[in-house]
């Protein structure tokens, strides 16, 4: 049993500066671990996004083979299957083409047109003219554009640049807010296929008549995603063109397009691999702490005091430097990147950590601490 | 003497314990911060060389765009036989405007001879389209050329089988095409030339390029942050290195050594060396990780290269471990 008084006078002679070394370590790595992490989850949310927004009592159907967002095509067909259900209340389709304006990357989105009047809030009355193009505010602000500019759009997988004119600026739901949007017609233009092939073909349903399995089964659908899409690479996402039946991309070089991205799958695993090595740094503050300390360590020692007791003091001592210091890190990470305006084509990636991800962080730095300060056993009495 | 001096500093630092730490902690981080940096030019440079190699199947019409919208529809006698279309066409990026008649085959027959368009050289149209002279020699068009009109998004790519003059209207171009269904004028239509330009190159090095800004950003973002890490874990080990090796440098002090100066050049030589080691097992481990995913079936057509950032990183790194060593050497010998 650690006496009260000897635990209060071993905390009380800790000496700050080794406090204050724990704790820009653990600060500074859970600074860089989480923006890491925190970047790797937007990214995909982002990916995600594109395709099926997390939206309850809403179904978002795709291509199942395609590996992209962007280059899966899939029949018009569903679209009337989704409409006879009874209990789905709409019905519409879409489809994303990357594309090129201004000398920035974008996507553009083609949205039939009864969805659309209902996204912009235009009257039926209102022909929807085909060189026309709404924008999110988002997408305005990357472009640097406003009412009344016209555009020249060019496709990844047309070779017919279109211009289009900007008729009105709005603020959207995500993922729109940060596209240039556009009728169905234009968009199949831009992306080269015909007028019975899509992207997406999305539903809102009304829970109380109908259930997502009830609409899969209807549909015929096996290998539907509800909202999570496969880890891909980023690049591949957006150029495999390979699958698009309208390509006029040679098959050898489709071959090569898929590999464009495959070293992004590298990066993200080095950022990984190094996050575990750089956790190395808390093993040495654990060592450190016990080296800075290590005359008082003696001076318990010759009083009797076991180093193992010593070390425990210590170590739990130091455990809420370090999970203070974890969040602080995280919380400073959310806010760095919510600062820097990183993006991935038009759209902003918005910082993600999930709970698991930090509880999982801090248990192992604090596991790490706990090794370097057991590990230590100081110098040796000669030196 | 100087170098005898520093022999003997480097000497105390090559036998201590903390060495091996000192060794590993510098090596590791280089190596890993040299492999991140690595991919990260390498992805770049496959990009661009996979881009370069894409080989665009050649379409009939490549340049000259035209964005169109329907202004009226043409009717006579209550029957739509075409339609008025306001178009733009950019060229050498100069945009020509001109108004385009889409009309009815049926209905051109009736307006052959008529005193609105006259109609010079045509002969069969029904599986061609005709252009006006004018805005022919514009697009330096010839006949026999093959153009492609794509409407709705179906592409109908004919041959350009006649000419004719425009008499009534400037720059106004009919365009006869026989497969047009006519029920609404609403349509897009897309003339273009040949021309060397493939715009889906043009989509794709923008896109190529957008990427590797973005990416980049933040990836020098994170190089930074890993930057700040770096600091501390140098500190660390030179902290470590300084208080088990206290004795033996107030001994070089005593005799009258500048020790700070001495410690920080040898920090600045040993962490110069370990960072290149680092550097070069990065390089290994990269080419070495390239080599092994043969075996999976993916190959990597170029060899990732050492840039001078990556040499300047490693050295700008060894500067600051000298400096935190000499720091830190000052501060303990005063204590």
């Amino acid at each position: 049993m650690i006496p009260l008084r000897l635990i209060v006078v071993l905390l009380r002679v800790q000496r700050i500066r080794a406090i204050g070394v724990v704790f820009v370590s653990v600060l500074l790595l859970s600074l860089s671990v989480s923006n890491i992490a925190m970047i790797i989850n937007g990214v995909y949310d982002v990916l995600n996004n594109i395709i099926a927004p997390n939206k309850s009592n809403m179904i978002s159907i795709y291509s199942g083979s395609a590996l992209t967002p962007f280059t899966g095509l899939i029949s018009r067909e569903y679209e009337q299957k989704l409409s006879e259900i009874n209990g789905v209340k709409e019905v519409w389709a879409e489809l994303v083409v990357p594309c090129i304006a201004k000398g920035r990357a974008i996507v553009v989105r083609g949205i039939e047109d009864s969805f659309l009047r209902e996204l912009l809030g235009l009257h039926n009355n209102n022909t929807i003219i085909y060189s026309y193009a709404w924008i999110g505010e988002g997408a305005a602000k990357y472009l640097g554009v406003k009412v009344g500019d016209e555009i020249v759009v060019y496709s990844l997988f047309n070779n017919m640049p279109l211009m289009l004119k900007i008729v009105r600026i709005v603020r959207l739901p995500e993922p729109y807010n940060d596209e240039i949007l556009v009728s169905l017609e234009t968009a199949q233009l831009l992306r080269g296929v015909h007028g019975g092939l899509v992207g997406l073909i999305k539903a809102v349903f009304n829970p109380t008549k109908t259930t997502y399995k009830e609409i899969l089964m209807k549909c015929n659908i096996t290998a539907l995603k509800k909202t999570s899409i496969q880890l891909y690479i980023l690049e591949k996402a957006l150029l495999i063109i390979s699958l698009s039946p309208s390509s006029t991309v040679t098959m050898g070089s489709a071959n090569i397009l898929e590999r464009l991205g495959f070293s992004r799958d590298l990066l993200i695993i080095v950022s990984i691999v190094i996050t575990l090595l750089l956790s190395y740094i808390v093993f040495l503050s654990g060592k450190h702490v016990v080296l800075a300390n290590y005359f008082v360590f003696n001076v318990f020692r010759v009083l009797g005091v076991a180093s193992y007791s010593i070390k425990m003091i210590m170590i739990f001592f130091y455990i809420p430097i370090i999970l203070l210091a974890t969040l602080l890190g995280a919380i400073l990470s959310y806010y760095l990147i919510t600062h820097m305006d990183y993006y991935i084509f038009s759209y902003k990636i918005l910082p993600r950590l999930d709970c698991i991800q930090l509880i999982l962080m801090s248990v192992i730095y604090v596991c790490l601490f706990i090794s370097g300060i057991s590990l230590e056993r100081g110098y040796s009495s000669d030196e | 003497m100087v170098v005898d001096k520093l022999l003997i500093v480097l000497e105390v630092i090559l036998r201590s314990r903390s060495f091996t730490v000192i060794f590993l902690g510098l090596m590791i981080f280089s190596a890993t911060l040299t492999s991140i940096l690595l991919i990260s030019n390498y992805t770049s440079e496959e990009a661009r060389y996979v881009a370069d190699k894409i080989v665009f199947v050649p379409t009939p019409m490549t340049i000259s765009i035209v964005s169109s919208r329907v202004l009226h529809n043409i009717q006579v006698n209550n029957k739509i036989v075409g339609c008025l279309v306001e178009s733009k066409i950019i060229k050498d990026n100069i945009t020509v405007y001109v108004d385009t008649i889409l009309l009815n085959t049926s209905y051109l027959g009736k307006l052959r001879g008529s005193n609105g368009i006259l109609l010079e050289g045509v002969g069969n149209y029904n599986k061609g389209v005709i252009i006006p002279l004018e805005l022919s020699k514009k697009l330096n068009i010839k006949i026999g050329d093959k153009i492609s009109i794509v409407i709705n998004g179906n592409r109908t790519i004919l041959n350009v089988i006649g000419e004719y003059k425009i008499r009534l209207i400037r720059n106004i171009m009919p365009i006869v095409i026989s497969t047009f269904k006519y029920r609404e004028c609403k349509y897009w239509v897309v003339l273009s030339n040949n021309t060397s330009v493939d715009y889906r190159r043009v989509a794709l090095y923008g896109i190529i390029d957008t990427m590797d800004k973005q990416i980049s950003m933040i990836a020098y973002n994170w190089l930074i942050l890993l930057s700040s890490v770096y600091l501390v874990l140098s500190f660390l080990l030179v902290k470590r290195f300084i208080e088990e090796s206290m004795a033996s440098l107030r001994i070089l002090a005593i005799q009258g050594l500048g020790i700070s100066m001495y410690v920080a050049f040898s920090f600045l030589i040993v962490s110069i060396i370990v960072n290149m080691i680092g550097v070069g097992l990065g390089l290994i481990v990269v080419h070495g990780a390239l080599w092994v995913s043969r075996f999976l079936g993916l190959v990597f057509p170029l060899r990732p290269m050492l840039s001078y950032e990556i040499v300047l990183v490693a050295l700008i790194y060894g500067v600051i471990t000298a400096n935190i060593a000499w720091i830190t050497v000052m501060r303990s010998i005063k204590g």
